[in-house]
């Protein structure tokens, strides 16, 4: 393993990273496994990077493939719990609890990120990649290998979706939620 | 009440949101990744000399799955019937055949009801109903649905003849229960639509939101198909501020299913430069909103030849061996990717030779819209 690779992506892009999966997830522990999957991938596929992208953008996109990889599988085994759910263990099937940090966000910020859980998947990684850091669409588009067309339409409607759904009454909001969640 | 947020007020909440950092060291993070195997492994592969045993053992069995495969070949050509069920049967080893009984009775009975959902539109229709086509919108997704209005109807409403797709949308559009029927609404756009030629001019009122929403061309694609020009002006600016070619764009077919379970097939851009890019496109959904309408396991090749694509399944497709809705959307999501293309569809390798209303052994017809709702907007 080349350790000065290490530290020169660590340097360059680490917290950026870091941020970026820690907001998907909110979860500390889980962003820490999930990043370390990150640089098993790219210390394994490094010597084959070709430059065509940014090293940035293309970390960002394994970041965002690991952390794909991580909720579709949670959500097959959540599938298979929900088949053999058992009402006196339904804590095993709950929620992680948020670190420390996004307990201190204020109410508007939790409930921006709440609403923003509810949205697809595809409206959640742009907002992340263009708002949340900042990213340019050329970025975001090569990271998610989409057109720039594509980001900006779906940008679009997240932001729309989001308006509706923060706009709605908490108590219809839930039951939307859940709605689009059966989805 | 809930805050009224501006869309400017969640881009900038988003972007004041705080960093959160990693409180472990550069060094602690290091130290994970030296004990994890999968990086150890690297650095062995590249000491380890090739062991040749694996790879001859690889070439031995090549070598003998190509003595083997003729005569399975062989062997299934001179059982003809058996060989129609092949892949089924391959498939259905993963299933008991409990599910297999299930699913083949609860496809005699929906394919019993012949007339039950269907998704495209033919021109049959025509004969009793008049089609107003329109773009309707679920959750930020398109949706081109054909309100079929009896005859009679249409008649009445325009005693002076045919009626085009701008008269229809000012008859009809402020009919449509948009939220009633489970979509957004939309509908009417405000301002006036002048035509002239094959141009049609909608002057928006003063506020242009709408023709600034990323939905608007869709919609109008979907609305005013007869026509080849869109300009949008807003009425206080006196200027062209959209210039869209209504017949330019040609999509691919997926399938979209609501939170409320209902299924739509809508179009999707795909870069499809040709029919034959656009029926191949339909095999990779775009994005993860909608689903493709061929299952996993089938593959296929197009050829092109007198305005009729051929889909040439690599393996016979058995439609029986399908769910009813899945091998409609199949058959009438193909005939609509074709028509985009004014072309027709014909499959082969393809069982049976009818499936409901279609003839499957022949091209089938060009369907003139998609999504039917019946509706006499009394």
């Amino acid at each position: 393993m080349n350790d000065s690779v290490f530290h020169q992506l660590y340097e360059k892009y680490h917290h950026d990273v870091f941020k970026f999966l820690i907001y998907l997830t909110r979860n500390r522990e889980l962003a820490e496994d999930l990043v370390h999957e990150v640089y098993v991938k790219v210390l394994r596929s490094y010597q084959n990077f070709k430059g065509e992208s940014t090293e940035k953008t293309w970390l960002f996109s394994i970041a965002k493939n690991v952390a794909i990889d991580y909720f579709r599988k949670q959500s097959v085994r959540r599938k298979h719990a929900a088949d053999h759910f058992d009402w006196e263990k339904s804590e095993l099937v709950g929620e992680a609890p948020s670190p420390d940090e996004f307990t201190v966000l204020n109410e508007q910020m939790q409930e921006l990120l709440q609403a923003l859980d509810t949205c697809t998947e595809d409206q959640k990684f742009v907002i992340h990649l263009r708002f949340l850091h900042d990213l340019s669409i050329i970025e975001t588009a090569e990271i998610l290998n989409w057109t720039e067309s594509k980001v900006k339409t779906t940008q679009h409607r997240a932001i729309k979706a989001l308006r509706r759904k923060l706009t709605t009454f908490p108590v219809e909001r839930g039951k939307a939620d859940h709605a689009q969640k059966m989805e | 009440m809930p805050k009224k947020w501006s869309e400017k007020e969640i881009e900038t909440t988003f972007k004041h949101m705080p960093g959160v950092k990693d409180n472990r060291s550069a060094e602690e993070i290091l130290e994970r990744l030296k004990a994890d195997e999968r990086l150890q492994e690297i650095a062995e592969k590249k000491r380890k000399p090739i062991s040749w045993i694996p790879v001859a053992v690889a070439i031995a069995a090549v070598f003998f799955i190509s003595l083997l495969i003729p005569s399975v070949l062989k062997k299934i050509s001179s059982q003809p019937e058996q060989a129609t069920n092949f892949s089924f049967e391959q498939e259905s080893k993963m299933m008991n055949e409990e599910a297999e009984i299930e699913r083949a009775a609860s496809f005699a009975e929906e394919a019993a009801l012949s007339d039950g959902n269907n998704y495209a539109v033919l021109q049959e229709t025509l004969d009793e109903y008049f089609v107003f086509q329109i773009g309707l919108v679920f959750n930020e997704q398109v949706i081109p649905t054909s309100f079929l209005i009896p005859i009679e109807k249409v008649n009445v409403d325009f005693p002076n003849g045919k009626p085009n797709s701008v008269q229809l949308y000012e008859k009809y559009a402020s009919k449509i229960p948009e939220e009633a029927l489970g979509f957004t609404p939309y509908h009417p756009y405000g301002g006036s639509f002048t035509v002239s030629g094959e141009t049609i001019t909608h002057h928006a009122i003063n506020d242009s939101s709408y023709v600034n929403d990323p939905l608007y061309e869709g919609i109008i694609r979907e609305t005013f198909k007869d026509f080849k020009q869109w300009h949008s002006t807003i009425e206080r600016e006196e200027e062209s501020i959209t210039l869209i070619h209504l017949q330019d764009e040609k999509n691919a077919f997926y399938k979209y299913t609501s939170s409320t379970g209902q299924s739509y097939l809508v179009k999707e851009t795909q870069d499809s430069l040709t029919v034959k890019d656009a029926l191949l496109n339909m095999a990779t959904p775009p994005h993860d909103e909608v689903e493709v309408l061929i299952p996993e396991y089938v593959h296929y090749d197009i050829t092109v030849e007198n305005k009729v694509a051929h889909v040439q399944f690599h393996e016979e497709l058995d439609l029986r061996t399908m769910d009813r809705e899945e091998a409609v959307m199949l058959i009438e999501g193909f005939m609509l990717t074709a028509a985009e293309f004014n072309m027709r569809v014909q499959f082969e390798n393809i069982s049976p030779s009818t499936f409901e209303r279609y003839e499957l052994f022949a091209p089938l017809p060009t369907p003139i819209g998609s999504n039917p709702i019946y509706f006499s907007f009394e």
